[in-house]
């Protein structure tokens, strides 16, 4: 099986911790989700969609509410249709709504929420809210895994389709929409992409932090990057690092990780702050 | 899309010519197609600046770079005056005529300014919830039926020196 042979590599590692199953899974859980969000977030970042996949986050709490409602077994695939649902839904007010973006985000965010916890904590406890509150990395196991390998592989296929005409639409849609790019349909299919990379994501980094996975990456490289690619490449080479010493730290420390690896990215934040000033006095 | 957003113009430009999504790289032969159309266009010189760094004139110039890669029948510009100074406008307005001798094709132009455009344009037409009038841009604006409708600010501009020397003679029916 791939994952034995993904074990054995870790194993060689000359860490203490490269020699827990639970380490080397989350490891692996780490490479493959943070690169799929980087590379979304460059676009979540340049369009001023942060306050949008944020909302996005917590309405998972209303996702697994209403699995737990309809008592499904998979509780990502509820996760998923439901988030694809909500940020269509977003998406559509904002086009044709009377109030501006943020106000209908925030509406449809804080109902994502009290709904979510309402379901989630019928029976008086809020441990089931808690646990997708925060993530747990360290209890991924290899069919999830296995899911996540296909979701970067997915993922990365539909942004290569989709990112061009993306670009043009964001720059000035009516350009785009004389070249015959059907910018609605674009718009709602970054959209849904997002929608169900953050849904895939969310059970292991945790509805509270996995905004930050989308945006600090990419965020970060802005500060650096001057073109698209170079956007591309800083961002997932931050999210990496940052997954991986993220993970570090918090084995080292006792700590949580997902809140760990946005610690991470949120110092990488700030030195790409640091040199782009210094780059900006030596110019 | 954001101000600071790291988009190159030659982004901008490969993402409309090409399908290799641009966050992958721009390849050799896309950078030179990029770099041909933009040259097109006086807007060479600005393939390694950031989209939002752009003024308003270079952005308009690197917008109808695009526009006329491939070259439509029917090219539309909407208000492209607004936010431009008057030296990109008057070099946006002679790369436009330039087009009309270089392609076959029809240029319809939206603006309000009449005075800037007024050597530049074969016909034009003056809307106010209905046709106001249209003709040749000397008949158009020697128009006294404009001041009425449009105020001072057209008055002035039907003052100017070339106008007012064609005021009373037909006008051509160039097209």
């Amino acid at each position: 099986m791939l994952i034995d042979f993904w074990y054995k590599l870790v194993n060689t590692l000359p860490f203490e911790w490269a020699h827990y199953v639970f380490m080397k899974n989350a490891l692996l859980a780490l490479l493959l989700l943070t690169p799929l969000l980087a590379l979304l977030g460059t676009m979540a970042v340049n369009r001023r969609m942060a306050f949008f996949s944020d909302a996005l986050g917590h309405s998972a709490l209303a996702g697994a509410g209403a699995g737990l409602l309809l008592g499904a077994s998979n509780q990502t695939a509820v996760l998923i249709v439901f988030g694809v649902l909500w940020a269509l839904l977003i998406s559509r007010i904002n086009r044709t709504g009377g109030a501006s973006a943020d106000t209908n985000i925030s509406v449809f965010s804080s109902t994502g929420i009290a709904l979510g916890l309402v379901l989630l904590s019928q029976g008086g406890s809020f441990a089931r809210a808690s646990s997708l509150l925060v993530g747990d990395v360290l209890a991924i196991g290899p069919n999830d895994l296995l899911w996540l390998a296909v979701a970067l592989v997915g993922g990365v296929a539909a942004w290569a389709l989709l990112y061009n005409p993306l670009l043009l639409s964001a720059v000035n849609p009516q350009l785009a929409d004389s070249r015959g790019v059907k910018t609605r349909l674009v718009e709602d299919l970054f959209v849904c992409l997002v929608a169900v990379a953050v849904m895939l994501a969310i059970r292991w980094v945790g509805v509270l932090l996995i905004n930050a996975l989308l945006i600090l990456p990419a965020a970060a490289a802005r500060n650096l990057a001057r073109s698209a690619p170079q956007h591309a490449l800083l961002s997932v080479i931050i999210s990496l690092l940052s997954g991986v010493l993220g993970l570090i730290a918090a084995y080292t420390l006792g700590s949580s990780v997902g809140a760990a690896v946005v610690l991470c990215a949120a110092v990488f934040y700030a030195l790409s702050l640091l040199v782009r000033r210094v780059l900006r006095i030596a110019n | 899309m954001e101000k600071g957003a790291p988009v190159s113009v030659a982004d901008l430009v490969a993402s409309a010519v090409t399908r290799r999504p641009v966050w992958a790289g721009i390849d050799g032969s896309t950078a030179g197609r990029v770099k041909e159309v933009l040259s097109l266009f006086s807007a060479e010189h600005l393939v390694k600046r950031k989209v939002g760094d752009l003024s308003g004139g270079e952005l308009q110039r690197v917008l109808l770079a695009i526009a006329m890669t491939p070259a439509p029948d029917l090219l539309l510009l909407d208000e492209p005056a607004g936010g431009v100074d008057a030296k990109g406008l008057a070099l946006f307005y002679r790369i436009v005529r330039g087009l009309r001798q270089t392609h076959d094709i029809s240029v319809v132009l939206v603006t309000h300014d009449l005075a800037g455009i007024y050597s530049y344009v074969d016909k034009m037409v003056l809307l106010n919830r209905g046709v106001i009038a249209e003709g040749a841009p000397q008949e158009v604006l020697a128009d006294g039926k404009l001041v009425e409708v449009f105020g001072a600010a057209l008055w002035n501009i039907s003052c100017l020196p070339d106008i007012v020397k064609d005021k009373g003679k037909g006008g051509d029916n160039a097209d």
